[in-house]
């Protein structure tokens, strides 16, 4: 396309050229053929003939002169004095035009260097339209040199006037040779600071070609003026077919990443919005996962998800009712339990004691039997309290001090019991028959077989807001191996019966008053053993027993 | 797998905001490549035909960098202030860059400072006074004044081979606050071994300093001012009655001028029959210059005198590559603002009557627009 424009550019300019130049060679013929040959240069002057051709093409051109063949000026228009010093002979237009007589030449464009004018301190760039003439002296023919020095500037306006039209394609014109006779830099070529490949242009025939010129690709037009021989020549830098392509191709990618940019962003505010609602349910169930039963499901967003939101919080809701019911159950289990493994102790013990009344009536020691029933049937009192569970420090101890009277007698003091009780602890509650299990455990396993006298003490303090009841035997002790395990349900402790008893006892008190609370078992081998209760100091009075009565120390 | 998903998202994001960034960037450069840098051209008189080249090659330059030329309109400075006042003001109008040649090269290092400080600077003709330009924030294009100097004495001695002993030489400067002056005289006076006495007046057409240099460098020559505010004609045709000498040596286009038009006035006396002049008359019975004249010049003007004999020689600095590389200089300057400027020194040829029609001398000289 831009080739094509070339091209027709190109053949317009070249006509323009073609046209002027024909017209300097009839403004010439006009002169040789219709002025000079008619004329007798012996007896007439040439001058005003020329003057009026002048007047009538001087747009064109700078100057008419005829000279003689040895440079001598016969006649000029616009009339004028020939320089001294212009050496007419040896300036190359004079020559050339004797070189080949019958031809007209056009030279290069140059300074005109012929006349002086003392008013005027121009200087012409001419091109010279030279040839040679026979002159009529009286009949005798003489050579002469007909010069039409043609404006340079009316080349150089056309030559001007295309290359305003794009400022990277440029048109320049050269003789059939290489010399310059027209560039749009011509200055810069001629200082070296831009250069032109005038001699492989010279060498092209009319048509279009690529060539590599400094580095630069680019397609050359080349169009031959007619008669002259000179090359007009159009110059487009490739780079120049694609500069507006160029812009186009990053408008388009521009504008093609905002577009996806934008269906990004548009796209994610959908998703977002979408899936936000499901985001906040899935967070507020792995709330619920990570342990915190007790938080809500995130109801909202659309109405399936709010619909979800809603069953999974029933579900929830659900699940936390039953749990609730198994922990109660599971409780109410192990109460159970434990209330069947403290029936499991009661016979045999009523049964022993029994045993050691009917031994004593039988034995007529009546005061002694007496004695057993009292504190037995004291014993049942507490046992019983009403079917309370938590009872006062004060009952805890009496309950513990009957059974250690009864069992005084059925071992027949072979230990001694010892009581160091705070009075001010008497007042707090506890959990009924938690020390009554230690005393056993502190006879049977501790002091019972003992050769020397065995020795019970039981210790009651408090410290701060806890409770401590200390039962210390001087018996065996306990191996240290065992030690660890007594409170556990591992079967290490081998429990046989004594274990069990402990177990009891320090799970009702977890139980009831919190994990922090229940059994410290201190023991050495052949040194004996120390179970401290621990206990928080709840004052006795009715509203904290019911309170525990219920649920334990918190609740 | 929704990290994953996030990724490939981010980074879509992050490839789509890079391809946005480079072809904005892309866009805007193919834009700025046109952009309209303003290029003030500050000299003196710079509507005279003296500056006929320098503008052609200072506007081909803006042509060829698409950049807008103002070739500030000027008449003679009445000193360096008046001069220093018009950039300034050119700059305050939005010149992004000054082209000039300065009037005086001395105490200019703070106006060269705050000038470079504000546009970009490009000073041609003649070195000036300037701090030391590590940043290269402007550059000194001109011909090696020392040298054109030197041309000049050459051109002297090459007519006078036997010596210049007998003969009287002047010299006629527009001024001499210039190193380029201070240069060319230097050349000259190198060349032609001047001692005390050798060269009897030099004219100083205008400014104010050069008195020191020249009686230093020759004791005995008479120094002559235009205290009087004459025409530069005038008042070298009263000296030169006065104190006729056989060579003058112009500095510039101006006094070049001013001393061939000398010869002008001679012609007139001549045939009004006055005695004010000794007349020198050739084989025809024609007169001819009673004065060898040289210098350095650049207007069509000179190059008339030097094709009329006027002028035996004329050193002509290539101007149109001055202003050329002055505004091709600045524009790159402006296009890469950290790049350095760096000075350039610019050809310049001998013309003679017997050359300055040749094919290459003719393109030299005589700029097409001419």
């Amino acid at each position: 396309m831009m080739t094509d424009n070339s091209l027709l550019m190109l053949a317009r300019t070249t006509d323009s050229i073609e046209d002027y130049l024909r017209r300097m060679r009839r403004i010439s013929d006009a002169m040789y053929y219709d002025v000079i040959k008619d004329m007798d240069f012996e007896s007439e002057d040439i001058s005003t003939e020329m003057s009026l051709l002048y007047e009538a093409n001087k747009d064109n051109l700078v100057s008419f002169a005829l000279f003689a063949s040895n440079g001598d000026l016969i006649s000029a228009a616009p009339i004028a004095l020939k320089k001294d010093n212009a050496q007419v002979p040896e300036q190359s237009w004079f020559s050339t035009a004797f070189a080949n007589l019958e031809n007209l030449h056009f030279s290069t464009p140059h300074v005109q260097n012929l006349f002086i004018d003392e008013t005027d301190y121009r200087y012409h760039w001419v091109i010279s339209l030279s040839r040679a003439v026979e002159l009529n002296y009286g009949g005798k023919p003489r050579m002469g040199v007909l010069l039409v020095d043609m404006n340079y500037q009316t080349i150089q306006q056309m030559m001007e006037s295309v290359n305003k039209l794009n400022s990277d394609q440029y048109v320049y014109l050269i003789t059939g040779n290489g010399q310059l006779i027209y560039h749009p830099k011509a200055e810069q070529i001629s200082l070296g600071i831009h250069n032109e490949n005038f001699a492989q242009a010279a060498g092209y025939d009319d048509g279009v070609y690529e060539e590599n010129f400094e580095g630069e690709k680019r397609i050359v037009v080349v169009d031959t003026v007619s008669y002259t021989g000179w090359k007009l020549v159009s110059v487009t830098p490739i780079k120049n077919f694609y500069l507006g392509m160029q812009s186009t191709r990053y408008f388009v990618i521009l504008v093609a990443a905002l577009t996806a940019l934008a269906m990004i962003f548009m796209n994610q505010m959908v998703t977002w919005k979408v899936t936000q609602p499901l985001r906040k349910l899935n967070e507020s169930i792995k709330t619920i996962e990570a342990g915190k039963t007790d938080s809500a499901i995130y109801i909202g967003g659309t109405t399936e998800v709010e619909h979800l939101g809603r069953t999974l919080q029933r579900s929830l809701d659900e699940i936390n009712r039953l749990m609730k019911d198994i922990v109660i159950e599971q409780e109410e289990k192990r109460k159970s339990e434990l209330d069947a493994l403290q029936s499991q102790i009661n016979p045999h013990f009523l049964y022993n004691t029994l045993d050691s009344i009917v031994w004593m009536i039988e034995g007529e020691h009546y005061e002694e039997a007496v004695f057993m029933i009292t504190q037995l049937a004291s014993l049942f009192r507490v046992s019983l309290s009403k079917g309370r569970t938590i009872i006062p420090i004060e009952d805890e101890l009496r309950h513990a001090e009957n059974y250690m009277n009864i069992q005084k007698v059925r071992f027949k003091n072979a230990f001694t019991v010892n009581y160091d009780i705070e009075p001010e602890i008497k007042e707090c509650l506890t959990v009924k028959l938690i020390v009554q299990p230690l005393l056993e455990n502190a006879i049977y396993y501790g002091v019972k077989n003992m050769d020397e006298d065995g020795e019970i003490t039981v210790k009651g303090y408090k410290d701060g807001e806890d409770i401590f009841i200390e039962v210390i035997d001087n018996g065996y002790g306990i191996p240290s191996e065992k030690l660890p395990y007594i409170l556990t349900e591992d079967k290490r402790a081998s429990k046989n019966g004594s274990g069990v008893g402990l177990i009891n006892v320090h799970k009702r008190i977890q139980l009831r008053f919190g994990e922090e609370y229940g059994l410290k078992i201190e023991s050495e081998p052949d040194e004996g053993t120390k179970v401290t209760i621990h206990l928080p100091a709840i004052p006795a009075t009715e509203e904290n027993r019911e309170r525990l009565e219920k649920g334990g120390a918190n609740g | 797998m929704a990290k994953n998903r996030s990724r490939i998202i981010l980074a879509v994001i992050a490839a789509l905001i890079l391809s946005i960034v480079i072809s904005t960037y892309a866009l805007v450069k193919s834009s700025a490549e046109n952009e309209d840098y303003t290029i003030s051209v500050v000299v003196e008189d710079s509507q005279s035909e003296r500056w006929n080249s320098f503008r052609l090659g200072a506007e081909s330059a803006a042509t060829d960098r698409g950049v807008m030329i103002d070739f500030v309109n000027t008449s003679g400075f009445s000193g360096a202030e008046e001069e220093l006042s018009i950039i300034d003001k050119q700059i305050q109008n939005g010149a992004d860059a000054i082209v000039t040649e300065l009037i005086k090269s001395g105490g200019t290092a703070d106006n060269i400072k705050d000038i470079s400080g504000k546009a970009v600077l490009a000073l041609t003709g003649t070195g000036v006074e300037t701090d030391v330009d590590i940043e290269g924030k402007f550059a000194t294009i001109a011909p090696d004044n020392y040298q054109i100097g030197r041309a000049l004495g050459n051109e002297v001695l090459l007519r006078h081979q036997t010596g210049l002993s007998d003969l009287r030489i002047g010299i006629v400067a527009k001024r001499m606050d210039t190193y380029s002056s201070v240069d060319k005289v230097t050349g000259i006076f190198d060349t032609l071994e001047v001692q005390n006495g050798n060269v009897n007046w030099c004219i100083i057409l205008g400014g104010e300093d050069g008195d020191d240099f020249l009686k230093n460098r020759a004791g005995g020559m008479q120094i002559f001012r235009n205290d009087l505010q004459e025409a530069s004609l005038s008042l070298i045709k009263k000296i030169y009655r006065d104190n006729p000498v056989d060579i003058i040596v112009a500095l510039d286009d101006d006094s070049l001028q001013a001393a061939a038009e000398l010869f002008g006035e001679i012609e007139n006396a001549y045939e009004s029959n006055s005695t004010a002049y000794t007349y020198k008359l050739g084989e025809n019975g024609k007169l001819l210059p009673s004065y060898e004249l040289y210098g350095e010049g650049t207007s069509i003007r000179n190059i008339s005198y030097l094709d009329r004999g006027r002028i035996i020689s004329m050193i002509v600095p290539n101007e149109f590559s001055m202003g050329y590389i002055a505004v091709e200089k600045a524009v790159s300057k402006l296009d890469h603002k950290l790049t350095s400027m760096k000075d350039d020194i610019v050809e310049y040829r001998v013309i003679n009557q017997e050359n300055m029609f040749k094919d290459d001398i003719q393109k030299y000289l005589f700029t097409t627009m001419q």
